[in-house]
């Protein structure tokens, strides 16, 4: 059971983070405009060569890069929250208290899922003032590929400290590394049918090929099918399940070997 | 109130802490004593549940502490030299953090009584990464106190403090002992301090118990003058009784 003063007591400690950092917002709202910025002026560019025919390559383009960013902040929120307390020390503090892993987990997820909010609301925002793309009115659906986003990145980001903790601090890079390994399988700027056969059908087994695919199909003016909301789904709850079940695993594993002291120490 | 039975840890095969058993009364301030290496801070790992102990169990207050983790936890605490805090937070927001996490009421005003006991109020809005290792010591022991613990675990409370910041914290630890009736169990390689701050002791060495009793009788169980003596006899190449 999640008590709500351990949830309270561990947000507290990134908000003071925050309040302390303000260069930390760069990273929530300046970096991805400015991805977002680049990206749309290169593809208005490549619009304006290909005819109006190219106006919902364009759009998608758009729309996934500010999708990308919610999954990416997402796992962030909950892989770099672990790493901080690595850095400072501070893990031996964190679970020498009563807090369990799922409290501490969820504390970085409800975190990381505020700061992807904040960082896509403003994208939407700078999307529809700079390129009048209206993410919003995709209705619905969109509510429907934004949950299955959230979901998927906790789950990368519990892969992340799992790793972490398996594996010491060789495996941090990982922690920032695993969404961009995952992207070229994911089919986020393209269709599954420009990939090679064995990379699609690879591609089918993660939720976020059904995302983007059911967001581009959005965009061409056709609808999200419901089987694929539902496949999308489903493989969602799989890797949710084990991913926490690899965490838990090498959560159990880090007490047995006495890991947890040794990334504190090191 | 806790009570260590048959405490074991393997590390690859390899023994550090040998079927350890002992007890806590309420109130009582013990010394663990030992030279590296000997088991001392695996113990206390193990029993605030951060290393899975191989065999043996803690209860505290007749309770399983490995079952009941969440809630016994809730009256514990503990603190290290070694450990620190986020270093871009003031101690102020650190302590307030941790009072949230232990469940605290009225945590904002448990700061600030805390501060005020350490001595360490000029401290309240500095940010952790700028203290001295005394000054972090000194903020380390407020967050072991935030939940005015019934037991206080502390590894090597006066590691990195000269002998004057380290009397001021064994005065202020003998104090909250009496004065609270907490259970305190120390590690420490400094004999003075446990001399002064404990009622009892417990030695280890390679892993296992050999010694639990009153400071006093250390002198004719072992031959020697003091702690002090004992330590270098026993672990400077001599060999205890």
């Amino acid at each position: 059971m999640m008590r709500p003063c351990v949830l309270e007591g561990l947000m507290l400690r990134f908000f003071f983070v925050y309040r302390r950092s303000p260069v930390r917002l760069l990273d929530v709202f300046f970096w991805p405009t400015m991805e977002l910025l680049v990206w749309g002026f290169v593809t208005r560019y490549l619009q304006g060569l290909v005819g109006s025919s190219g106006e919902k390559v364009f759009l998608a383009l758009l729309g996934a890069l500010i999708l990308w960013d919610l999954l990416y902040r997402v796992q962030q929120g909950v892989a770099v929250s672990f790493l901080e307390d690595v850095w400072a020390k501070n893990l031996v503090n964190i679970f020498a208290a009563p807090v369990s892993l799922g409290e501490y987990v969820a504390s970085t997820f409800l975190f990381g899922s505020l700061r992807a909010i904040c960082s896509s609301a403003f994208l939407v925002a700078v999307a529809s003032f700079a390129f009048e793309l209206d993410l919003l009115s995709m209705g619905l659906p969109l509510l429907f590929l934004v949950l299955n986003l959230f979901v998927f990145g906790l789950s990368l980001g519990m892969v992340s400290i799992a790793l972490v903790l398996r594996f010491g601090h060789s495996a941090e890079l990982l922690a920032w590394a695993i969404p961009a390994l995952l992207q070229p399988l994911a089919a986020v700027f393209y269709p599954l049918e420009v990939m090679p056969h064995p990379l699609a059908l690879a591609a089918r087994l993660l939720p976020l090929s059904y995302v983007f695919e059911g967001m581009r199909s959005i965009f061409s003016g056709g609808t999200f099918e419901p089987l694929s909301l539902l496949v999308s789904s489903g493989l969602n709850a799989l890797f949710l399940v084990l991913s926490s079940l690899s965490l838990s695993w090498s959560f159990e594993t880090a007490r047995v070997k006495g890991s947890i002291p040794k990334l504190n120490a090191d | 109130m806790l009570e260590v039975k048959g405490l074991s840890k393997d590390f690859d095969g390899k023994r550090v802490v040998d079927r350890v058993s002992f007890s806590l009364e309420r109130g009582e301030v013990v010394g663990l004593l030992g030279p590296n290496g000997a088991g001392k801070t695996t113990l206390l790992y193990m029993i605030l549940g951060i290393v899975e102990p191989s065999e043996g169990s803690v209860q505290f207050d007749g309770r399983d502490l490995f079952r009941h983790r969440g809630e016994l936890l809730s009256r514990i605490n503990f603190f290290s030299s070694y450990t620190q805090m986020p270093f871009n937070l003031t101690v102020r927001e650190n302590l307030l953090v941790f009072a949230k996490i232990y469940g605290v009421k009225r945590a904002r005003e448990r700061v600030e009584e805390l501060l005020e006991v350490a001595g360490a109020s000029h401290l309240a809005d500095r940010k952790t990464g700028e203290l001295s290792s005394g000054e972090m010591t000194r903020v380390n022991l407020c967050k072991g106190l935030v939940n005015w613990p019934e037991l206080l675990l502390m590894d090597e409370p006066t590691a990195s403090l000269d002998p004057v910041a380290s009397l001021e914290v064994q005065r202020l630890l003998r104090r909250l002992a009496s004065q609270r009736g907490m259970t305190m169990l120390i590690t420490s390689h400094n004999m003075r301090h446990v001399e002064a701050t404990c009622d009892r002791v417990l030695l280890m060495r390679r892993g296992s118990l050999i010694y639990d009793g009153p400071i006093g009788e250390i002198g004719r169980r072992f031959s020697v003058g003091n702690l002090e003596e004992l330590f270098v006899k026993s672990f400077g190449g001599g060999e205890a009784a």
